[in-house]
């Protein structure tokens, strides 16, 4: 016992020994703060008093390593008042001996009665049992929070117990708050990263807060201290480390307990935060976003800010601080397809821009989205749709208004409408005259975005259910009376749309717009074919949506006769000789219904051979039936047939193989076009007359001739009195086509005749190279015969120079006179420099011949009619449809435009020197055919030419640079046509004439034409010219400074007969001739006598 | 005798399309990798089309995201499988919208084709390791998916683009 005691005493001891805050012990005193404090009871020594002893300071027990002795029990105590000041929570830590470990302890919290002050309220104090095993937990209830608390714990092992002294506590003294709560951050703008927090209760307390933090490269907690306002600033932060941070918080002073540690808050500060990070802002509106650098090597005078990856003008950059940069984004407009817009805030690097990926999001909040919404058919729901897919989060709100949507409104709060799906919502039941005002809103973490509010009224947007009980039957006009009903809603006056095709054939689809009626009559083609027939409706007056199409109706066929013609048909045959067998295929005409209510269901074949076989083929409605021949004789018959009977007017067809009579003399085809065929036929005199005749063609691919199964065979009937037929029907051009007439007689059929189409085009290109190959090679024996015989040359053409001294104007001239020659021709004023042509030089004739193609052309064709209808033909045909013949060939038959003419239609001769060695020619593209002695240029208006260096300049044409005044070289087409405009104004000094006019050529034949004109003719011909003008009543007046001005206008004829027979050279130009005149002559030949 | 040379040669017709079986298959499955590599290509210069990163913008921080220099030389079919499998991770965090979930779908049948034509090279094949780094960091940062989408599908495109050039030309594993 003694030892016990000692033991008891020496523990206490020691534990006075290690306190460091002094405890008053009870006996009406208070306890400090915080109250932690060691109680040791000794269970064994009843008789003994005080059996507890208090100490201060748990830690002391804690550290202690001595157990107690047999029978005592130690507490270690730690009481704290509950951040709500309503409990008293305590626990207790207990210690015994070894020997004491089995024994059970039962331990209890006791809050005394108490009496408050002058009130004498008392309250009936408080109980509570500790639970636990090693640390017992136990908790009263506080009676006043401001008042001293007496309080005692009770230990008990079964058999003894002890209480410990009365404890006075003040309750605020020991107050342990709970834990801040809601801690996060934020970055401001001045670049610090500011902690934030709340606490659970609002409280006039004020706390002092401890904040730790740390990294992962840390190792250890930071700490730092806050007062006052719940937030701190927390600095030094690195960039790209993960911080944990934590706060918590006591009673200011050496009073209170430090609450527990907040929940872990976890940084990562990016290069770059943004101000805010989020932004919502209206259509049109201007924003400002701060960006700060955590990175402190990056400088906000770098700062380069781009908006959805395009850069932003950096008029439109501030710079906050150092480190922090600003940007104000203006006019800011709602993105369609991701609904906000990104920013990025970088490092300006050369030409680069340095980014961090995290930016800032930019929302606009009035977005427009496409909202359609729809009434059903019995007015009492509307669903509404729409388009947005960006948003997490979507609803569809309305403020619904009993007036129209025009009226002044004062809406009601909106209502969500019931969402049906993930893009609709349904409203119902309508109020259809009201206004609805219905949006989208979107939601985004901090904020929304709201769509432009659409405002509709139900009843202009129902879509009625569609008509029914539809019905149709065939008028005898060829047309479909169609009925139907119509939906009883809307009540409003309905417009109706009737569709209908073949059955089975959509692509043949006709749509007729009906007004109001409830009945329709619409053409048809074929009243013998199955119709299928849909109607919908839509509001008459005013908007609304078409309804759905109805249920298709399908007609019926009501016939109430039989056929009674049968179908007209040819056949095809196929030989098998190896099989000694024929197939035939028998291809109908399904003749056109003789009524609406008469028509062919099918068809009925009825055989008959030779050998007194008979049977009959029922068909449908086919086009083409196969069988086999191999009787002498074989005969078909084809019947029509309905539901009411057969045909009686049918046609038959004998097949024989016996020889067939020869009745048709010639047949032949032309193809007149791509649509039209003219075949012609003629019969043999004696021959019998056919009852009717049966044209049968097909196509072949050109390019595959040999497959003479290739075409598809069409055939047709033709009158017997026909000799001539215009076939319409599309013509390929890639294809070849063959023609053969077959006679049909009463019981047989006669000798077919073949004919292949001619197209004209071929034979008329060959025609045309051919004419042109001649004219070629002559020209070229022209050419040489010049060449090689110079002086008989010159001798011809003097030879048929007339003698001037026959003419009226060369009266009393002296011609053997150089001077008299010089003086004729001598220009007044301005071509001195260039020497006329003297009597030596050789003057030569030039005629050009221009051949048409279309005349040849056309005389090919009147020979192939000619062949086949003896010239009848063209005559007794009548003309295709498209009777326009298309031109076979390309060929300009008039010189077109003043310019076409001088560019293309450029010839040319020149003067030949005596002694000349070679004749220089050039020759355009262009020109249909030259036969000529020698070239020789001209102009209407310069006659002007420097003769001794022309030779010279024959073979050098001067470049355009050149003066034509003194170049006087006309030789080349090319400088006539660059150059002559400017000659005309130049050398006439009137301007007068600016058209070109170039001198022909005649080909060797026609200049034998031309030899058989008479010896007057001969001394009077004609200058030919070609005028680019189309109306002679219009030519230009020539302006030749030698002849004086001519009158074009005057004929040819007379101005053949007025033109005086020059020897020496002189220009002129003949008058065009009118353009009906010149087509009669497209053959003919333009002359030039020089 | 000229039974012997009748059978050498039809023992040589036999053998031969089994010589050329295993290559036959390679190349079929090198054409597979094209094709799927370009059609991918294609799909991403559409996704990419409105919202196209300007090329003078160069992101920091993304570097887990398998970015292939031009000048670097391919490391081998092992290493394409490798990086297939890294975008195949970013793809699989992005928001699925607008034709990433399929740009992400062409991604796995093309690392399927590489695994296979890899095999079938004899190359060894490691069971692709998780990336645990890329995906904490693509969770982290999955508000700011537009970027590291941007990036990692221009990342893809020119990985796909010298994937189609050097194919032919790959030879190690």
């Amino acid at each position: 016992m003694s030892f016990s005691t000692m033991g008891m005493f020496l523990l206490c001891l020691i534990l006075a020994l290690h306190s460091v805050v002094g405890v008053t012990l009870s006996d009406g005193r208070l306890l400090g703060t915080p109250w932690a404090a060691a109680l040791c009871c000794d269970l064994a020594e009843q008789a003994r008093s005080p059996r507890c002893h208090i100490s201060p300071h748990s830690s002391s027990l804690a550290s202690l390593n001595h157990l107690p002795s047999r029978g005592v029990v130690c507490l270690n105590i730690l009481c704290w008042v509950d951040g709500n000041l309503e409990n008293v929570i305590c626990n207790l830590k207990l210690y015994v001996g070894l020997s004491d470990t089995s024994r059970p302890i039962a331990i209890s919290l006791q809050r005394l009665p108490s009496q408050f002050g002058s009130d004498n309220v008392t309250d009936s104090g408080a109980h509570s049992k500790c639970e636990g095993q090693d640390v017992r937990t136990c908790s009263v209830a506080l009676h006043s929070v401001n008042s001293t608390v007496s309080l005692m714990i009770s230990i008990s092992d079964g058999s003894s117990s002890v209480q410990s002294p009365v404890m006075d506590i003040v309750p605020l003294s020991f107050l342990k708050p709970d834990p801040p709560l809601n801690l996060q951050y934020h970055m401001t703008i001045e670049g610090e990263l500011r902690l934030s927090w709340t606490h659970a209760l609002p409280s006039a307390e004020r706390f002092v807060y401890d904040i730790r933090y740390s990294s992962s490269s840390l190792h250890s907690w930071m700490r730092m201290s806050a007062e006052g306002a719940p937030g701190a600033s927390l600095k030094g932060l690195s960039v790209g480390l993960n911080y944990t941070v934590q706060v918590r918080c006591k009673t200011p002073g050496n009073q209170g307990v430090w609450s527990d540690w907040s929940r872990p808050l976890y940084v990562y500060l990016n290069e770059v935060s943004y101000i805010p990070e989020r932004l919502f802002t209206s259509t049109g509106s201007n924003v400002t976003i701060y960006c700060i650098f955590n990175n402190r090597s990056h400088s906000a005078k770098n700062a380069v800010w781009w908006l959805s990856y395009q850069k932003v003008p950096e008029s439109q950059y501030t710079i906050i601080s150092d480190h922090v940069s600003s940007v104000t984004l203006l006019n800011v407009k709602p993105l369609k397809q991701r609904g906000y817009d990104i920013l990025h805030c970088c490092q300006r690097e050369g030409e680069k821009s340095l980014c961090s990926f995290p930016y800032a999001q930019i929302y606009v909040k009035d977005i427009s989205v496409a909202i359609s919404c729809e009434v059903d058919g019995d007015l009492t729901a509307m669903t509404c749709t729409w388009n947005t897919s960006q948003w997490a989060e979507v609803r569809c709100l309305y403020q619904r208004h009993m007036l129209p949507c025009e009226e002044e409104m004062e809406l009601p709060p909106a209502v969500e409408c019931p969402v049906l799906g993930a893009k609709s919502c349904r409203l119902e039941p309508l109020f259809l005259t009201s206004c609805y005002i219905m949006w989208v809103e979107g939601r985004e973490q901090e904020g929304t975005v709201k769509s432009h509010p659409i405002y509709i009224l139900p009843m202009d947007l129902v879509k009625p259910h569609p008509p029914f009980d539809l019905g149709a039957t065939f008028l005898p006009d060829a047309h479909l009376s169609i009925w139907w009903k119509r939906p009883e809603l809307p009540v409003y006056e309905l417009q109706f749309e009737v569709r209908y095709s073949v059955d089975k054939d959509d692509t043949l689809q006709k749509v007729i717009r009906s007004v109001s009626n409830q009945s329709a009559v619409v053409p048809i083609v074929d009243p013998c074919v199955v119709y299928t027939i849909q109607v919908r409706c839509k509001r008459l007056a005013g908007p609304g949506f078409w309804s759905d199409w109805s249920s298709p109706y399908y007609t019926t066929i009501n016939n109430i006769k039989a056929p009674e013609q049968g179908p007209d048909f040819w056949r095809v045959l196929q030989e098998y000789p190896k099989l000694n067998q024929t197939h035939v295929t028998l291809l109908f005409t399904l003749s056109q219904s003789e009524g609406p209510f008469c028509c062919v269901e099918g068809l009925t074949v009825k055989h008959q051979t030779s050998r007194g076989s008979v049977w009959s083929e029922n068909l449908g409605r086919v086009s083409t039936y196969s069988f086999s021949w191999t009787e002498d004789v074989h005969t078909v018959t084809v019947l029509a047939h309905n539901a009411l009977g057969s045909s009686t007017k049918n046609s038959n067809m004998t097949l024989t193989r016996h020889t067939k009579s020869q009745s048709v003399h010639s047949f032949s085809s032309m193809m007149v076009n791509s649509s039209c065929v003219a075949l012609s036929w003629t019969l043999f005199p004696n021959s019998s007359a056919p009852s009717s005749f049966v044209i049968q063609w097909s196509g072949q691919s050109r390019s595959r001739q040999q497959d003479k199964q290739g075409g598809r065979v069409k055939w047709v009937r033709v009158p017997p009195n026909n000799r001539a037929f215009h076939l319409h029907e599309t013509f390929f051009a890639s294809e070849e086509y063959q023609f053969i007439l077959y006679p049909i007689f009463e019981n047989t059929e006669g000798e077919p005749i073949y004919a292949k189409e001619d197209r004209g085009r071929p034979r008329g290109d060959h025609a045309a190279y051919m004419l042109l190959l001649i004219i070629t090679f002559l020209s070229v024996v022209l050419f040489v015969t010049l060449a090689v015989s110079q002086n008989q040359m010159r001798k011809l053409v003097w030879k048929d120079v007339p003698n001037p001294n026959n003419c009226s104007w060369a009266q009393g001239v002296d011609f053997r006179k150089a001077e008299t020659i010089e003086s004729l021709f001598r220009h007044p004023e301005r071509l001195i420099s260039c020497p006329l042509l003297l009597e030596s030089e050789t003057i030569s004739e030039a005629v050009i011949v221009e051949k048409t193609s279309p005349a040849v052309q056309n005389n090919e064709r009147d020979q192939v009619l000619g062949k086949a209808g003896q010239g009848e033909m063209a005559s007794s045909l009548p003309p295709c449809g498209n009777s326009e013949e298309p031109p076979v060939q390309e060929t300009s038959l008039s010189p077109g435009s003043p310019d076409d003419s001088a560019q293309s239609r450029i010839s040319y001769a020149m003067v030949l020197f005596p002694g000349t060695p070679g004749l220089l020619y050039k020759q355009q593209e262009s020109l249909s055919s030259s036969s000529d002695e020698g070239n020789f240029s001209a102009n209407n208006s310069d006659i002007s030419g420097s003769f001794p260096g022309g030779l010279w300049e024959l073979e050098n044409p001067p470049s355009n640079d050149s003066d034509p005044r003194h170049s006087c070289c006309y030789n080349s087409a090319e400088e006539f046509s660059d150059t002559s405009d400017q000659e005309d104004e130049v050398l006439d000094g009137t301007g007068a004439g600016k058209e070109l006019y170039y001198l022909g050529m005649t080909s060797q034949s026609e200049e034998e034409e031309d030899e058989k004109q008479g010896e007057d003719e001969e001394e009077e011909e004609e200058v030919g010219a070609r005028y680019p003008g189309e109306d002679a009543q219009e030519l230009p007046l020539e302006s030749s400074p030698l002849l004086g001005r001519w009158d074009p206008r005057l004929d040819r004829t007379d101005a053949a007969a007025k033109g005086p027979p020059l020897y020496v050279p002189q220009f002129r130009t003949a008058s065009r001739k009118s353009q009906q005149a010149k087509a009669k002559e497209r053959s003919g030949v333009e002359s030039l006598q020089v | 005798m000229s039974g012997c040379v009748a059978l050498l040669c039809t023992s040589l017709l036999v053998l031969l399309p089994l010589g050329a079986g295993v290559p036959l298959s390679v190349e079929t499955m090198k054409s597979n990798v094209k094709l799927m590599a370009q059609t991918t290509i294609v799909r991403i210069q559409k996704l990419t089309e409105e919202f196209r990163i300007s090329p003078n913008m160069v992101f920091s921080g993304l570097e887990l995201i398998p970015d292939i220099a031009p000048d670097k030389a391919w490391e081998g079919l092992s290493a394409i499988a490798q990086g297939l499998h890294s975008f195949q991770v970013v793809l699989s965090h992005l928001p699925p919208g607008d034709g990433m979930a399929q740009v992400h779908a062409d991604v796995l049948s093309l690392h399927g084709v590489v695994r296979s034509l890899a095999a079938s090279l004899g190359c060894p094949l490691h069971k692709p390791a998780g990336d645990g780094r890329l995906e904490a960091f693509l969770k982290t940062n999955s508000t700011f998916h537009v970027t590291i989408g941007n990036v990692a599908l221009e990342r893809l495109r020119r990985f796909l683009g010298k994937l189609v050039q050097n194919l032919d030309q790959l030879k190690s594993c």
